[in-house]
């Protein structure tokens, strides 16, 4: 009883005060450029996370029924436990942080596709103890990628899918530990898809994986490893539901189009294509002195390309045939409906000169493009005359260089577990454009098109001053061209009790982050402070946590865990359009986090069950976009201040045996995730820096944090076979999900000259609430044992119901005009129908 | 049994803590703030001729009865409510539509007159003008010519039986080319009349005023003691039924067949035939022996149908005429004998009445010229035939274009 009542008060307290939670609108910044003024969303039938179906590997793992239900079957719908970004689970490679320094998120798609090695990584959810690290607040994942984790003989698997890829090879080779001390373990993995479930995308993707351990002797063993996957993909994009109505397929993709060739064949092309390929190699050394005492420590560097190939334009018109302006809408809106009607007819009848990328278009529009540079090259005199580009497809290229070095102790004294560990990770990021195809033309010149309307000094519009009216062809750097350098250095100490009724832990951290900006180009906008270093950018953090276990028997425990952190914002958050200067939001300040939760769990052998209240708050975050504003009519650097996040909830995961092979599961989670502050807003035009407006009140308190089912649920039942074989079945149900709120809606500003009474009031305040969905997935496999050969066919199929009317994702423009506040609707994506996984493996 | 009393617990618990999202401070309307049309007029008409400055936070209600879209009004709406309609003059030209429900933020307006017209003004349509809700459609009110008068300034109306008079035929409804506006005049067949103005930007400046008889949907206007109606859109302008009695027949080839109403083209000699043309919004009769290359010898003929005039005592002809280039004169013949079939040049004699039109006397440019009254009273008391008879030759030829045929008897 008195627990009860304490769990009350718990809660009781949670509502008093306010917690908080991430940054959930962190979509991708990086790719908000003036190309493209809304932030280009990663749909949920990409692979930016690898969610290629086998299963989350991450969450897979956990033998935790919640999570373990929730990685596979809420997947799809975009849920996120806890509603935490990725974030704030550490991901370890051999006990080494591996999160992006300049975004904070993990870095998946480093190893993507090397599923026999990652598979079995060691996770723990939430706040707990960690044996590598302070870690994050939604817990850790360590993927030892030693020799030795690469089980002796060969295993060789081939996957069939409609998702992204089609095809899937695997195979991959282990020695095991031999008696000469060396163990090598070598994986490969191929996929493929010429066209993947979305028309006009396509998935190319090598992984590979080669290790060599050697253990000099009881005391010391060093492992070298590389991995790394190169892929490249053929992206598709999300609309607003005007597009999905107009095409009568919520699958439809404009980024690609036909383009014909001097062969006279007509070819889909894809205008959206990322490329990346940054391997990672580590060395580390084990040092167990005795059973007692255990230093690891590792070195891992990784390196390599990562960027996007899209497409620019110059004194053209917009090419993406979603563009608002090329909508029927935009003409019913100007009472021409008339024009309207073209348009209509148009995208109905899927004329694809207007629903895809007119590519041939796009080369007749340069090939006329007869024009005359004056002074090329920045030397006077120097005119050039040759068909200038309207239209290209430009490389945006993020390149890392990052090196880790972390190293940990741990040590048992008596009851006492003591964990102790360094770590340091410097991270070089470096951005620039390279010309990829001039579709046709002769050159392309690298001024800045907006620039060019605005200013009356030519030399504003030059992107590389030093330079002026530089020609740019294929291959050249353009654009911009600076390094962003992060650093990151942090010592961690761990205790953990071990009693009869209770286990205890407490641990600290204490964080030093410095980043700068150096500029490589000087920008004709900002002369004289866009070449060369930045100012330096320190942030000192400090972390503490601590938690206890009450055995109330072998069976049944009761857990409590809390954690106060202070972290800093990432350079992408500090830096405002680093592509064109070196300029920050105002006084950037470290974010802090609350995080608590209390846990019930039981675990029979025929029953396991867990039940959870957390809550998390965060304070202090930093939010900024680039993009048009129709109220400033420029394209503005929106930064908000003290953006404030709670999350609370309720986690519920049952799963039981019924009868013989049969089993059940449930799992409900019950999520309230807000932001909790009135932020203030900082407006400056982005051609010149210019505060046009400043605390400016963005009324957010309260409003949903979008894009993810604030809660969801999910019953199942499995069976398994005698002659190792199972099947089972999950409905799963998501609820209450709503587009994150875009700031400048939510001010006084917006709503000016409304009244409450008009419906503009609650059309530009309220938030957007998409329907609740469903899916029904199947999953079941079957092993056979042919001698020393094992065959094991494993397959799921997601969404059997092929549901195509649940919206999974979406964004709120940030684009606004307050004279037809619906004029820029939100852009979601809808779930995939239908979709499978089939996988035969070998092993032997 | 723990467990479910634990999750109940939380859930009461946390749902008791629901929380509302955040709202920038209310603009709320206070009551007695909203007004209707009809105090609008009469607040003007108080300070008439003088206009009133409106300062307070105030509020008008209505829906647009007329929108800029077809280019007859530019920066002007018209609003109508329960009570009354009003002119509402704009600071830039606007998207709203016919049957968009809006409030007005009155604030910052100016109420004035002009030549007898109320006027709400200085409207900027981006900040004061808040759409409801779309296709909120008012009923014209159906009235008569006589039945309109000043107090119905502004009112979206209708009105039935009337056609564009006699004399307005051939002319277009304004002058599209030099953008400039026109007056038609309307008529019932009581011979009342009342204006229709019409901008020289509105899309239907440059087509020529229909001939027939029915329906027009406008809006009343005024210009001191003149009332003017101001059509909305050319659909709603439905005069394609016959005229009133005392004209029997017309006709202006809008419809685009030179057959309709039992016309006949007759070609006597060659292949030469007549045929209608489009040019400027306008459609006429057409004929000409050149193909192109060379002149054909040709004889055509286009007969009208049967009129009956026995009960007719007067008649009277007219009808548009244009020719270029060099060749014999078009001939315009009446018979009282022929039988509606064969032959004309063999069949039915044929009196040539020529000589009492007035014909088109430059022979080297395009413009119609009207042939003036042509008197037919001479062949009344019976069945009639006219014919516009074609001459050309394999030397030359003339083209001729003919419409607007109005007989009246």
């Amino acid at each position: 009883m008195l627990k009860k009542f304490t769990l009350l008060a718990f809660m009781g307290l949670t509502c008093a005060f306010s917690f908080a939670q991430p940054d959930t609108t962190k979509l991708s910044s990086f790719e908000d450029t003036l190309n493209d003024n809304t932030p280009v969303f990663v749909s949920t039938l990409d692979d930016d996370n690898e969610g290629d179906g086998n299963v989350s590997g991450l969450l897979q793992s956990s033998r935790d029924v919640f999570a373990a239900t929730a990685g596979f079957n809420f997947f799809a719908a975009r849920f996120r436990i806890r509603g935490y970004n990725n974030d704030k689970t550490t991901i370890f490679i051999n006990g080494v942080p591996t999160g992006d320094l300049v975004t904070g998120y993990s870095q998946y798609y480093k190893w993507g596709g090397l599923n026999d090695v990652t598979r079995y990584a060691e996770t723990k959810k939430w706040l707990t103890t960690n044996p590598y690290h302070f870690g994050g607040i939604g817990g850790y994942s360590n993927i030892d990628i030693s020799a030795t984790t690469i089980r002796k003989g060969w295993r060789i698997s081939y996957a069939n899918t409609n998702r992204t890829y089609r095809h899937r090879l695997m195979a991959t080779w282990g020695t095991g530990m031999q008696a000469n001390g060396w163990a090598f373990g070598v994986s490969v993995s191929g996929r493929y898809a010429q066209e993947g479930y979305i028309d006009g995308t396509y998935f190319n993707a090598l992984g590979y994986y080669a290790a060599a351990k050697k253990e000099f002797n009881k005391q010391h063993s060093l492992n070298f490893t590389v991995m790394g996957s190169a892929r490249e993909r053929g992206r598709s994009n999300i609309f607003v539901q005007e597009v999905y109505d107009l095409t009568g397929n919520v699958y439809h993709n404009t980024n690609w189009g036909y383009q014909t060739l001097a062969s006279g064949d007509s070819v889909k092309r894809n205008a959206n294509i990322a490329k990346d390929h940054v391997p990672v190699f580590t060395v580390n050394h084990e040092w167990k002195k005795d059973d007692n005492m255990k230093l690891n420590t590792s070195l891992l560097a990784s390196f390599g390309k990562m960027g996007v190939q899209r497409l620019n334009w110059y004194d053209a018109k917009d090419p993406r045939p979603d563009y608002y302006k090329y909508l029927p809408s935009y003409y019913y809106d100007k009472n021409d409906p008339d024009n309207a009607r073209i348009l209509e007819n148009a995208w109905i009848n899927g004329n694809t000169d207007f629903t895809q990328i007119n590519w041939d278009q796009l080369y007749r529009a340069n090939d006329n493009n007869l024009y005359t540079q004056e002074d090329a090259d920045g030397q006077a005199g120097n005119n050039q005359t040759g068909k200038r580009a309207k239209y290209v497809m430009e490389n945006q290229w993020s390149n890392e260089l990052s090196i880790s070095f972390a190293s940990v102790l741990n040590k048992n004294i008596d009851k006492l577990h003591i964990t102790a560990g360094l770590y340091h990770q410097y991270q070089r990021n470096h951005y620039f454009k390279t010309m990829a195809d001039l579709l046709g033309a002769d050159w392309w010149v690298d001024v800045d098109r907006f620039a060019e309307q605005q200013f009356v000094d030519p030399i504003a519009a030059q992107n590389n001053a030093d330079t002026p009216n530089r020609l740019i062809k294929v291959g050249d750097v353009f654009g911009w061209d600076y390094f962003m350098h992060n650093h990151e250095s942090t010592v961690f100490g761990q205790a953990q009790w071990k009693l009869e009724k209770f286990d205890f832990y407490a641990a600290v951290e204490l964080s030093d982050q410095f980043f700068y900006r150096d500029g490589v180009y000087k920008n004709g906008r900002f002369q004289d402070n866009s070449q060369g270093k930045s100012e330096v950018y320190n942030f000192f953090n400090y972390s503490a946590k601590a938690g206890v276990v009450y055995k109330i028997s072998g069976r049944q425990f009761i857990t409590a865990n809390g954690a106060y952190l202070t972290e800093a914002p990432t350079s992408q958050n500090v830096f405002i359009s680093p592509r064109t200067r070196d300029f920050t939001v105002p006084d950037p300040t470290n974010e802090t986090i609350y995080t608590g939760d209390i846990s019930y769990i039981l675990s029979y052998p025929k029953v396991k069950m867990r039940a959870t209240y957390y809550y998390m708050e965060r304070k202090n975050a930093i939010w900024s976009r680039t993009y048009y504003n129709d109220e400033y009519n420029s394209f503005v650097n929106y930064v908000l201040k003290d953006v404030d996040f709670w999350h609370q909830g309720v986690e519920f995961g049952v799963d039981g045996n019924i009868v013989g092979g049969l089993s059940a599961n449930g799992v409900f989670a019950w999520g309230q995730h807000l932001y909790n502050s009135r932020p203030t807003a900082y407006v400056y035009r982005d051609n010149s820096a210019e505060l046009i407006d400043s605390n400016k009140t963005v009324y957010l308190q309260n409003y949903k944090i979008g894009g993810m089912p604030q809660s969801a649920a999910s019953v199942g039942l499995k069976y398994s076979g005698k002659n190792y074989w199972f099947v089972g079945a999950n409905f799963n149900y998501f609820m209450d999900i709503y587009f994150d709120p875009s700031p400048d809606r939510r001010t006084e500003e917006a709503v000016q000259g409304f009244v409450t009474a008009d419906p503009q009031w609650e059309q530009t305040l309220d938030q957007h609430k998409i329907a609740n969905g469903y899916t029904l997935n199947i999953i079941g496999g079957k092993s056979f044992k042919f001698g020393d050969y094992f065959l094991s066919l494993f397959g799921n199929i997601s969404n059997v119901t092929n549901n195509t009317n649940f919206i999974a994702g979406g964004f709120e423009q940030l684009r606004f005009d307050r004279t037809n506040v619906n004029k820029f609707p939100p852009k979601y994506s809808y779930m995939m129908g239908l979709n499978y996984f089939i996988m035969a493996t070998l092993r032997f | 049994m723990k467990k479910l009393l634990f999750i109940a617990l939380g859930i009461a618990a946390l749902t008791a803590c629901k929380k509302e999202p955040d709202s920038p401070p209310e603009n709320v309307i206070k009551s007695g703030s909203v007004i209707t049309i009809d105090s609008l007029r009469n607040w003007q008409q108080a300070f008439s001729p003088g206009g009133v400055s409106i300062t307070d936070t105030l509020h008008v209600y209505g829906i647009i009865t007329m929108d800029e879209s077809e280019g007859n009004i530019y920066k002007n709406l018209y609003l109508q409510d329960h009570t009354g309609a009003i002119q509402v003059r704009l600071t830039s030209g606007s998207d709203f539509a016919v049957g968009d429900s809006v409030r007005i933020a009155l604030a910052g307006a100016y109420l004035s007159e002009y030549a007898g017209v109320i006027q709400l003004d200085s409207i900027n349509p981006d900040e004061m003008i808040v759409k409801q809700s779309a296709n909120n459609l008012i009923l014209p009110e159906v009235m008569t010519i006589d039945s309109i008068g000043f107090e119905d300034e502004a009112k979206l109306v209708k009105l039935e039986n009337v056609q564009v008079t006699f004399a307005n035929l051939g002319s277009t409804w304004a002058d599209a080319y030099n953008q400039a506006s026109a007056n038609v005049i309307l008529e019932d067949c009581n011979g009342k009349t009342i204006i229709v103005r019409s901008s020289g930007f509105a899309s239907w400046a440059g087509d020529e005023v229909p001939m027939g008889n029915g329906s027009v949907v406008c809006i009343v206007g005024r210009y001191n003691s003149d009332i003017q109606l101001t059509i909305r859109s050319i659909n709603e302008v439905n005069l394609t039924g016959t005229r009133c009695a005392g004209q029997i027949l017309a006709k202006d080839f809008e419809d685009d067949d030179l057959n309709s109403g039992g016309w006949i083209n007759y070609v006597v000699v060659g292949t030469t035939l007549w045929e209608t043309k489009y040019i400027g919004g306008n459609t006429f009769a057409n004929i000409t022996n050149w193909n192109g290359t060379v002149n054909s010898a040709a004889e055509s003929w286009y007969l009208s149908p049967q009129l009956d005039l026995s009960n007719s005592t007067s008649a009277s002809l007219s009808f548009d005429n244009d020719c270029n280039y060099s060749g014999d004169p078009l001939q315009l013949l009446v018979s009282t004998d022929y039988p509606g079939t064969g032959n004309p040049s063999t069949t039915g004699t044929w009196i040539d009445i020529t000589s009492t039109a007035s014909w088109d006397p430059n022979t080297s440019a395009w413009g119609f010229h009207p042939s003036g009254s042509i008197d037919l009273s001479a062949y009344t008391g019976g069945n009639l035939y006219i014919a516009f008879k074609y001459i050309g030759t394999n030397s030359n030829g003339r083209t001729w274009e003919i419409d607007n045929i109005v007989i009246s008897g």
